[in-house]
């Protein structure tokens, strides 16, 4: 076979695959890519080597995307400290309701990384943004901190912290925390 | 006649005795079977359970040297000995008094009132035993509460009489939908921990009584907060550590939410005293060792990245010197505030080691 036949080969499958994706990511809908959470991130099927030369990046890239979005929507429903302002005051005796929910969202995305490594150099930076972000419940930040610093030895990834916008009495609360 | 007496008695026995006990706690006939049940389960849980871990601020602040189940439960059951339902309501029928008593010459807790509150909330749990007492004391009269078929005078916040609601046992409080599970009775067996403690202290701290969140505080204006670092909060939240360090059916998502309800009570300590400020430099600088470890082993496994890992080590070494040096600085100086002083005022009577075990015995031989 000459060179130029095996080119046309080799760009004609690429198409095919490139267009077999293209079609899957269309057919995936926001619901049902969503059960993330749980560990069950939607896979592309496996193919052959040369598709999967040809074809792994645009599967990172989706995955990344959906990855990212999923962790955007769950910095949104984070509880913040405004939102106990608003509470009654026998709301505030105990951890409020939204408190406890943020502590379940947090549970759910550690052990979705923990299950799936594809998802954890995201997932970590998630955590330390969460640490991070000051309009968020002090409780959530210290578990998020907490999160942070187990995980960098425990994924092996590393992650710069010491510039970490965290103040001291969150890292305090979060010293006291056993490891999730 | 005789069979009269005898039916009118057999009668008043059965209503007297609706109440509940188990571990050495009543439960009053206003507290659902089903919260009983699940309670029962989590003081088994408690005492059950083998530590093989201790957390040492759970340690000195209970003031147990020894962290075992039987230890545990003793604590808690001299400082809770009744829980009353949600629907025990504080009204003239059920309160009773006595004139003349003698109450400590100490002074109250500062703005200490009445809590007593007329909107419907959903009650997790709280301590009444303690606020009659301290009501007793400012009205100079003896407060008690008629409980089934008992008059239980408040002559101590020692008096333990909590009430529990149906918020302790919702799921949207809950940590997993299982009511049951370990993680669960952790859960509300932290609130229990909370509340025993409103049972300690004397004069200006007696009850432990909450303070208003400061300004900039989370929650700024309520009384969620307080100023020592040995009241309930802190202790709740310690027990939970204490006992989610030890639970070994947790998964991680029951960890993350039993670690955010314990750093949800920490985050309410508005003061800290020197002894804590020392302690949090030490594992601050434990927690810097820990990571430059992490980093160390990182450097030798991603070869590419290690000047950039090396960056960030020296960025690390630099903050470790300098919580170091705050540390000898703190450690020269003479404590000026130390916790409050949990021991109780008024009447109580110590139930032993040894009695608090024979009583949990007995009942865990009944519900076989």
């Amino acid at each position: 076979m000459k060179t130029s036949s095996k080119i046309i080969i080799i760009l004609t499958a690429a198409l095919i695959v490139g267009a077999a994706i293209y079609l899957k990511g269309s057919d995936v809908s926001p619901s049902d890519v969503s059960p993330d959470i749980q560990g069950k991130v939607p896979r592309v099927q496996e193919t052959n080597s040369i598709d999967s030369v040809i074809a792994e990046p645009e599967i990172v890239s989706v995955k990344e995307a959906q990855l990212k979005e999923e962790l955007n929507e769950a910095m949104e429903k984070l509880p913040m400290i405004v939102d106990l302002q608003k509470l009654h005051d026998d709301e505030v005796h105990f951890t409020p309701e939204m408190v406890n929910e943020g502590g379940v969202l947090i549970g759910q995305l550690l052990e979705a990384a923990d299950n799936d490594p594809a998802r954890r150099e995201e997932t970590l930076n998630f955590f330390k943004a969460c640490a991070e972000n000051s309009s968020l419940v002090e409780a959530i930040r210290a578990v998020c901190w907490k999160t942070t610093l187990s995980r960098i030895p425990k994924w092996e990834i590393f992650l710069p912290v010491s510039d970490a916008e965290v103040p001291e009495s969150i890292q305090d609360m979060a010293a006291e925390l056993p490891d999730l | 006649m005789k069979k009269l007496a005898a039916l009118t008695i057999a009668l008043t026995m059965s209503t007297a005795y609706a109440a509940e006990h188990f571990a050495g706690i009543e439960f009053h006939s206003s507290v659902p079977k089903e919260q009983i049940d699940a309670l029962k389960v989590d003081l088994t849980y408690l005492y059950k359970t083998p530590v093989t871990t201790t957390y040492p601020t759970f340690s000195s602040m209970s003031g147990l040297t020894t962290l075992n189940g039987a230890n545990m439960h003793n604590w808690l059951l001299n400082r809770v000995k009744y829980i009353v339902g949600e629907t025990y309501e504080l009204t003239d029928d059920n309160i009773v008094m006595k004139r003349f008593h003698s109450f400590p010459k100490t002074p109250l807790p500062p703005g200490f009132e009445s809590s007593a509150g007329t909107e419907e909330v959903t009650t997790v749990m709280s301590n009444i035993g303690a606020a009659v007492y301290l009501i007793g004391k400012k009205e100079n009269m003896l407060f008690g509460l008629k409980l089934d078929n008992n008059n239980v005078y408040a002559k101590s916040p020692r008096t333990g009489i909590l009430q529990v609601g149906r918020g302790l046992f919702l799921e949207k409080f809950a940590i997993n939908k299982e009511l049951l599970s370990n993680a669960n009775s952790i859960s509300r067996l932290g609130t229990l921990f909370h509340e025993a403690r409103h049972s300690d202290g004397n004069s200006t701290h007696t009850g432990f009584v909450h303070a208003t969140c400061p300004e900039g505080h989370s929650y700024a204006g309520y009384a969620a907060c307080e100023k020592a670092n040995n009241g309930p909060y802190s202790l709740g939240a310690a027990s939970e550590i204490q006992m989610l360090q030890n639970c070994t059916t947790c998964s991680t998502k029951d960890k993350s939410v039993l670690s955010v309800r314990a750093a949800d009570s920490m985050a309410r300590v508005v003061d800290a005293d020197l002894a804590t400020q020392i302690h949090r430099l030490k594992k601050a600088i434990a927690t810097a060792d820990e990571l430059m470890k992490a980093y160390e082993d990182l450097a030798s496994k991603y070869p590419d990245k290690v000047h950039l890992i090396e960056a960030e080590m020296n960025k690390i070494k630099r903050k470790r010197t300098e919580f170091q040096a705050r540390l000898t600085v703190l450690e020269k100086v003479k404590p000026s505030i130390s916790p409050l002083d949990p021991k109780p005022e008024g009447d109580y009577k110590v139930i032993s080691l040894k009695d608090s075990v024979k009583t949990m015995e007995r009942s865990l031989k009944k519900t076989k």
